[in-house]
């Protein structure tokens, strides 16, 4: 057996990649595909907040991230679906605001440390078995609702107005696929890191996008690159003692380069 | 007297306090092939909302399909198929989605109607190819044979001939003509190009953001409705065919 494996951190790390590696992309082709990837970002910054929540209240960081990103994409949608402001505009605040939220609370807890970095930039060293169990479980429920709304979510994905015209519930689907990509970012951060998060939802997708002869064919290549790319840079990061957040996304770019040349 | 499908009565719809659709009143039977005409802004788009149920009309009422009898198929720019891999099954595959309902599987039945369809327009061979590998007016084709996999008896097409060349949009009316005859469906047509829906279409509505003409398109012609919406100095010209 590999050293790699030996230690038991490494293990968890695999494991909850593995997760998050499949997870990420299978939401992301649905964001991709409505021109929509800018949401995990900003969801990604408001889990900021949450964890900043997390750190001074004590309570797990993962839940309070959680309850944010959820309350947050319920609001973006909410902006979205009443036209009151433009879908770009809601995120760009969010994005913000989340940050300036986080960065506010921490500061007044005095608590820019160790802890805080581990979240931003993902860190494959500290992540718990709780995290193992946590991801797996939420996991799980996230890609068995997407598989039994899978047909609605790709109709509203590629035209909203037509489905809604036939008679798809659009607003129920659409909160849903929010509350799913609010879980998945929150549940992505311990091992990509919130500000890679995003990158790991959409490169993959980009990539597929490039080979793929169909719609399901890029669902299938998305989720395998994003799985590979996770698996990827744990490996490097592990040989090369870099940070992991960094090393997946890498692996995802140079597979994008790899399919865009193949490609052409 | 053939069936009413929809039916506008004095209807109106306000964005903020502004009519933009102001007292209008029509209805669509089976088989009708009608061209809704008017400028940038006349309320075209606005008319069709309220048309598919999209949009709740301020005041007035509409008497509407059930919602899967209705085919819409909007402009180009919302369309993600040309950007996006999808197949042309795929896509028209689509239009089945609604009828199947939640948490059910689409099957070999709706597989078969979403081929039908396909072969309505002409591209069943095309059917595992990608939609933005086509052509302008084989895109705009694949299009309506999602709209019409739902089995609609209304099909609502929003300016389906923007950026398709002379020879695809003559080939387009002839499938029209073709879908009504066999289908008997009743198409709703918008269209800039208005000297070509007049010679097409066997009723006009010509928006200003009221009706400013309901009627066969020989009488537009021969009345001055063109100056009414376009201003002076526009003309028709009627072709026989």
């Amino acid at each position: 057996m590999l050293e790699i494996f030996e230690y038991s951190f490494m293990i968890r790390a695999f494991s909850a990649g593995a997760i998050i590696g499949l997870l990420a992309p299978l939401i992301g082709t649905f964001l991709v595909a409505r021109r929509y990837s800018l949401i995990a970002d900003s969801l990604a910054h408001v889990s900021l907040a949450g964890v900043a929540i997390g750190l001074i209240t004590g309570i797990y960081p993962v839940y309070t991230a959680l309850g944010t990103t959820i309350i947050a994409a319920l609001l973006i949608e909410q902006l979205r679906s009443s036209k009151r402001l433009s879908g770009e505009s809601a995120l760009a605040i969010f994005l913000s605001g989340g940050l300036a939220v986080a960065i506010t609370l921490i500061g007044l807890a005095n608590g820019f440390n160790v802890n805080l970095f581990s979240y931003l930039f993902g860190s494959i060293a500290t992540v718990q078995n709780i995290d193992v169990w946590v991801i797996a479980g939420l996991g799980v429920t996230v890609g068995g609702i997407i598989i039994l709304l899978y047909k609605e979510l790709f109709f509203l994905s590629f035209e909203e107005e037509v489905a809604i015209v036939q008679g798809v519930p659009a607003k129920v689907m659409n909160s849903m696929l929010m509350i799913l990509t609010a879980v998945t970012v929150a549940l992505s951060m311990r091992i990509v890191g919130a500000l890679l998060v995003g990158a790991l939802m959409v490169i993959p997708v980009i990539a597929a996008m490039q080979v793929a002869r169909s719609f399901k064919a890029t669902v299938f290549y998305a989720v395998g690159l994003g799985f590979v790319s996770v698996w990827a840079g744990l490996f490097a990061a592990y040989y090369l003692n870099i940070p992991a957040g960094g090393a997946i996304v890498l692996s995802s770019l140079a597979l994008l380069l790899g399919s865009m040349l193949l490609r052409r | 007297m053939k069936k009413e499908l929809v039916t506008f009565d004095h209807v109106s719809f306000a964005y903020a306090s502004e009519n933009v659709v102001d007292d209008v009143s029509f209805s669509v039977h089976e088989a009708d092939f009608i061209g809704l005409i008017g400028q940038n802004g006349s309320g075209k788009t606005t008319l069709l909302k309220l048309m598919t149920g999209l949009l709740e009309p301020s005041s007035g009422h509409i008497t509407r399909l059930s919602r899967h009898l209705v085919g819409y198929v909007p402009q180009k720019s919302s369309q993600t198929g040309r950007h996006f891999p999808i197949t042309c099954e795929e896509l028209v595959l689509q239009g089945r989605i609604a009828k199947r309902g939640l948490f059910s599987m689409l099957s070999k039945n709706d597989q078969k109607k979403a081929w039908q369809a396909l072969d309505a327009v002409g591209l069943l061979e095309k059917k595992n190819e990608l939609v933005r590998e086509l052509s302008g007016g084989q895109q705009q084709r694949v299009f309506i044979a999602r709209a019409l996999a739902s089995e609609p008896k209304l099909l609502i097409l929003d300016e389906p001939t923007v950026g398709v060349d002379e020879a695809s949009q003559e080939e387009f009316y002839m499938l029209l003509a073709a879908l009504r005859r066999e289908k008997h469906l009743a198409i709703i047509i918008v269209s800039h190009d208005v000297e070509v829906v007049i010679r097409e279409v066997n009723s006009l509505l010509c928006m200003n953001r009221t009706l400013v003409y309901h009627g066969i398109p020989e009488k537009f012609v021969e009345g001055n409705y063109a100056e009414q919406m376009y201003g002076k100095g526009k003309k028709f010209i009627h072709h026989e065919h």
